[in-house]
């Protein structure tokens, strides 16, 4: 069981990770949108974000471009929410 | 004197295991008898609603849309017609009222609100309705409505029609006849699995609701479902549940800020969450999960070392995680998926070790069934 000084640590590191995310989405896509206002859990497709499959596309590049990590376009469960992408970035890097 | 056309008991069959509750004057089954039963019905076959109880409220009048539009929290002034949508309906303190279905049809809107909040949503509207340019009627009384969510949904709701179901998108509907009957079919649901929603004439809900559940096929079953086992396939994918969600927490804190376009100038509730969000959260709301053999409770404290950081708001069991899956309000700083904290079984002075999650905490199933 962590401390809490290294839980606070390793909370940190994961809001630093899906703030990242937010602003990602945000510039690679052009969204209207201040990124503090995406939650880590919404939707980030369909009447969430309101993301398509071409976003998608665009997502997938930009996911590579800055984690250098690829994902799958049969992968739909990543693009599910904030929170499930930056599972699967942490999952990845960790490999 | 008034006709009598209210259902008030259920459309389904009510048997000694059934767990009901009395909302609002309706009678709302919250578990027909096997909890586990209904809960796979929505996730693996189709599950079978009765949504009789919920408020209906129709507008009509000198352009419905420019009525409502600075009511609720989303923009819906280039809405096109027969699209329905979800939004929350905030007083001027930015206060969660209710959380909204609402269909735009050419000459009207017809909202659809919790069984409970019909009273404030109606009076509300009536309160802001000062130039009289709309007519607004509460006609929960005079429909029912019967919703069916499942992998295989789709199958059951093509019976209603005459085109391809593929072709109805989500958040969409369209009026047409069953029987004889008008109806109002929609695409729409709250578990992530296919799901539909019909409105029919009160007198005509129990033969609708019979016919729904008769229709079984070779790959799934047709099951009626409580309360109970909608709202766990809900907190599965986030779906907001305001009754948990927002008791004693504002939309920030309830992380519902994606039910709400902050670019609409005309809102009523701007000012307020504005002021809100210049002051700041310091606690948000996230799902945890921990095994199936503890116990939590509403109220129960969250803390990391000995330090209190947050409260348990919700606890169901999920089936298909194989894990009880809840909500905590907790401190922003730890208010992050991906760790491990403790929590107190107050009545029991037992801890428990639970794990903050990212949703969805379950993959609906119909993700990856296509409708053919």
């Amino acid at each position: 069981m962590l401390t809490y000084e290294q839980t606070k640590e390793q909370a940190q590191k994961r809001r630093e990770l899906t703030d990242r995310l937010k602003e990602l989405i945000v510039e690679r896509l052009d969204l209207d949108i201040e990124p503090e206002l995406i939650t880590d859990d919404q939707p980030i497709f369909g009447r969430g974000l309101g993301l398509d499959s071409i976003d998608a596309l665009e997502l997938f590049v930009a996911i590579e471009d800055e984690f250098n990590i690829t994902v799958f376009d049969d992968n739909i469960e990543v693009f599910s929410s904030i929170n499930k992408l930056a599972d699967y970035i942490v999952e990845n890097q960790e490999e | 004197m008034k006709t009598e056309k209210v259902r008030k008991q259920p459309l389904g069959d009510i048997s000694e295991k059934s767990v009901v509750e009395n909302v609002g004057g309706y009678q709302i089954i919250e578990c027909y008898g096997d909890l586990q039963q209904e809960y796979d019905a929505l996730r693996s076959q189709v599950g079978v609603l009765d949504y009789s109880a919920n408020g209906k409220i129709k507008i009509t009048g000198n352009d419905p849309i420019a009525f409502l539009n600075p009511l609720i929290s989303i923009d819906i002034e280039f809405m096109d017609i027969e699209r329905t949508n979800f939004a929350l309906i905030l007083n001027e303190e930015a206060q969660v009222i209710d959380l909204i279905t609402f269909y735009h049809q050419e000459d009207y809107i017809w909202i659809e609100t919790s069984p409970d909040k019909r009273k404030d949503v109606y009076e509300w509207l009536v309160e802001k309705n000062t130039d009289q340019n709309v007519e607004i009627e509460d006609v929960t009384e005079n429909y029912a409505v019967v919703g069916f969510e499942g992998p295989y949904a789709w199958k059951v709701g093509q019976t209603f029609l005459d085109f391809d179901i593929s072709s109805l998108p989500f958040q969409s509907f369209v009026e047409t006849t069953w029987e004889g009957e008008e109806i109002l079919f929609a695409r729409t649901g709250v578990t992530g699995e296919y799901g539909y929603k019909l409105l029919i004439d009160a007198t005509a809900g129990s033969k609708l609701w019979q016919y729904v559940l008769e229709q079984k096929g070779e790959e799934y079953v047709v099951h009626p479902v409580g309360t109970l086992a909608l709202e766990i396939t809900m907190l599965e994918v986030r779906q907001p549940n305001i009754v948990y969600e927002t008791k004693d927490l504002n939309v920030f804190e309830a992380c519902l800020e994606w039910l709400i376009h902050f670019d609409k100038e005309d809102y009523t509730a701007n000012h307020a969450l504005q002021t809100i969000r210049e002051k700041g959260v310091d606690r948000r709301i996230v799902g945890f999960c921990f095994d199936t053999d503890e116990t939590l409770e509403e109220g129960d404290t969250i803390f990391v070392e000995e330090v209190e950081v947050g409260k348990v708001v919700q606890v169901v069991p999920s089936f298909n995680l194989g894990k009880k899956l809840a909500l905590g309000v907790i401190e922003n700083t730890f208010a992050v998926s991906g760790l491990t904290l403790q929590a107190l079984h107050h009545k029991t002075d037992k801890q428990v070790t639970i794990q903050t999650i990212s949703s969805p905490y379950v993959i609906p199933k119909s993700w990856g069934i296509k409708i053919i």
